[in-house]
């Protein structure tokens, strides 16, 4: 579509796996992790995705791919009509520079010897988009524009000086400061006190509505993502398998798994579905159950599950890979554990 | 109300470190009912963890309990001598962590370390009854008898804690102490976890007291919370009281600020930024980052205001907006 801004087609990103000494020298075959086996969604302009899904389930590999981290194994990576993962020299690296992260842990991110507006600076020099004072004066602003005011002071402060909400501020600063046209933010608010995890996202928010950012936002928290995501991605064992506006896929969910998700996120609203029944825990991603790969924890789950891997279908908006779907208000009605 | 089994008198736990006294609990009463579920939520910082892990007399240097009492089952838990606690904690007081992996001893079968607890403890008189009283606790977690003999990094995350928990339980103690047990666990195994604390609770009359940041989780599993912010219990009652009509301000904005999956409201943050536990605001702990705030919450600790089940500390308690 002439509208999207990225698309990812069949993604596919493996690593070996650490074989042991004894392991290499009797020639044992690397295992293979599937990260991410067969990725394929579109983001739009301004649009906020969320990707959501436990640990193992390949949503952190998804983001690092877009952000060039890791290579992937095939597929591609379209951001503006250009393939990320063959793009070189110069061609890559002005389409790098659109794309920015915010990472979870933002004292790993920022380097503690350097004065905060400095570092959100440094982008602007790194990618040669301003003259020193032009850059010192863009990250005043900057400063501002993410509530650490006042910037003058809050320019020389090193990390260790300021709360942990104040320095994903700051790592925040830094991924706007070049303009990008897309965020990935990888658990930006896991690491940050309970009470102030709304005005962190309330950031991300604003920077979608004034500066048109889209944004990739990753979580293992569904409520999170509720709040500021137009559209979800729920991913397990490396595949996506629902995709599509956020309260339509919560609300109503057809895949299995994004029903155990849903239920089983804390709530102290009386309006909740009841709990839909899961056995066991997500696989081993060097050695995922064939067929459909959530078949051994699924209560819905059919012999054929256990063969054929489920091809995609659509319902409203929403795409989902399940061959025993729930129906439309399954969810409400519940399921016999 | 049932008989209490634990209760928490002027408590005051500091932690002498290099840049200075941190009060991680300053100046807490609790009364635990036998057979509740109690949990402290609150933030990083709030004293929470140190507060529950003192019940159990467990303070590791350099915190040191500087004031009050902890009476459990009527003994004075800050008179014991070290081995006279050893005594109690595993045998009347179990507990669990948020990672597991860094207790379990990683060379040995899971069942072994079980049964050992069990004979130290003089909970069995031979090994093979302990053996025996080890399968069982882990068939009552839900991890298969057979699974006796795995070492630990041959289960899961959510195994490894049903292990933690069965090793808990076998000694059969009256309270279990549960300091963020599901933190470190995807939601779905998190919510299979708590089910079956849940049931432990109800059929064993195991009195539990829980630690979490998640006061949405708080709300879904306790008989009662107690919030904590900076040191102190600024607030205590029924969960479904202190969730549907919080008295003080903070559990309120607290709860605003957390985004709910089923309800569309909109999230805030708290101004401002929870205080150095060095250095706590005066007076109200909370006046700095309160709305209600007036000049008397600067000066003065505001007065434990009491509600039918419980109270909060602050001079405004129920005209905070308290009927959500």
């Amino acid at each position: 579509m002439a509208g999207d801004l990225l698309v990812v087609e069949d993604l596919r990103v493996y690593f070996p796996l650490y074989r042991s000494l004894l392991e290499r020298l009797l020639g044992r075959p690397y295992k293979i992790v599937r990260a991410v086996d067969g990725v394929s969604f579109t983001l739009g302009r301004r649009e906020v995705l969320a990707v959501v899904g436990e640990s193992g389930s390949g949503k952190t590999t998804l983001g690092k791919a877009i952000l060039g981290l890791v290579k992937p194994v095939s597929g591609r990576i379209l951001f503006d009509g250009v393939d990320l993962a063959r793009a070189k020299g110069g061609e890559a690296r002005r389409v790098r520079r659109r794309i920015s992260a915010v990472f979870q842990d933002p004292y790993k991110s920022l380097d503690p010897l350097m004065p905060v507006g400095e570092q959100v600076a440094e982008p602007l020099l790194i990618h040669r988009m301003a003259g020193r004072s032009e850059a010192r004066r863009m990250a005043m602003e900057m400063l501002e524009k993410v509530g650490l005011t006042p910037a003058s002071e809050f320019y020389w402060r090193r990390p260790h000086q300021l709360s942990g909400g104040q320095r994903q501020r700051v790592a925040i600063a830094r991924a706007l400061i070049t303009q990008p046209d897309l965020i990935v933010a990888d658990e930006p608010v896991s690491m940050i006190d309970v009470s102030l995890r709304a005005s962190i996202l309330e950031l991300l928010e604003s920077a979608r509505r004034e500066l048109g950012v889209s944004v990739i936002l990753i979580t293992h928290d569904i409520a999170t993502a509720r709040v500021i995501a137009d559209t979800v991605a729920v991913m397990y064992l490396g595949r996506i398998v629902e995709y599509g506006p956020i309260d339509a896929v919560v609300e109503d969910p057809r895949h299995p798994y994004t029903a155990a998700l849903v239920t089983s996120t804390p709530s102290i609203s009386r309006r909740r579905p009841p709990r839909f029944p899961v056995k066991g825990e997500i696989g081993d991603p060097a050695n995922p159950p064939p067929g459909c790969r959530f078949h051994p924890r699924c209560p819905l789950a059919l012999e054929e599950c256990r063969r054929v891997e489920p091809p995609s279908a659509s319902d409203s908006g929403r795409t989902y890979w399940c061959l025993n779907p729930l129906g439309p208000g399954g969810l409400w009605r519940g399921v016999e554990a | 109300m049932a008989e209490t089994i634990i209760s928490v008198r002027g408590l005051k736990v500091y932690y002498y470190t290099l840049s200075g006294v941190v009060r991680a609990v300053d100046g807490v009463d609790l009364d635990i009912a036998r057979g509740e579920w109690v949990t402290i939520v609150g933030e990083s910082g709030s004293g929470k963890s140190t507060l529950a892990l003192s019940m159990m007399g467990l303070v590791l240097p350099p915190g040191r309990i500087v004031g009050g009492s902890v009476l459990f089952d009527g003994v004075d838990l800050t008179k014991l001598s070290g081995e006279e606690l050893r005594r109690l904690r595993g045998k009347r007081i179990g507990v669990i962590f948020q990672d597991p992996s860094a207790y379990l001893d990683p060379l040995r079968t899971v069942g072994s370390q079980i049964a050992e607890a069990v004979l130290e403890h003089g909970v069995a008189s031979s090994e093979s009854d302990a053996w025996r009283i080890a399968e069982e606790a882990l068939e009552i977690v839900g991890v298969p008898a057979s699974r006796a003999r795995a070492y630990p990094h041959q289960l899961s995350g959510g195994q490894r804690q049903r292990v933690a928990i069965a090793a808990a339980i076998a000694l059969n103690p009256d309270v279990l102490i549960a300091d963020e047990p599901t933190t470190a666990l995807d939601v779905v195994v998190q919510a299979r976890i708590i089910e079956l604390l849940k049931g432990l609770q109800r059929r064993r009359g195991l009195t539990i007291v829980m630690v979490t940041h998640d006061i949405a989780l708080a709300g879904e599993v306790s008989d009662r919370i107690a919030v904590m912010y900076s040191g102190r219990v600024v607030e205590w009652g029924s969960a479904e009281r202190v969730i549907g009509s919080p008295l003080h301000p903070y559990t309120r904005l607290l709860i605003d600020s957390v985004p709910d999956l089923w309800s569309r409201r909109k999230v805030r943050s708290i101004p401002g930024e929870p205080p150095d536990p060095r250095r706590p605001p005066s007076g109200c702990r909370f006046h700095p980052r309160c709305p209600l705030a007036v000049e008397e919450c600067r000066s003065r600790q505001p007065p434990r205001v009491s509600a039918a089940d419980g109270w909060a500390e602050c001079f405004f308690a129920g005209e905070a907006g308290g009927g959500r």
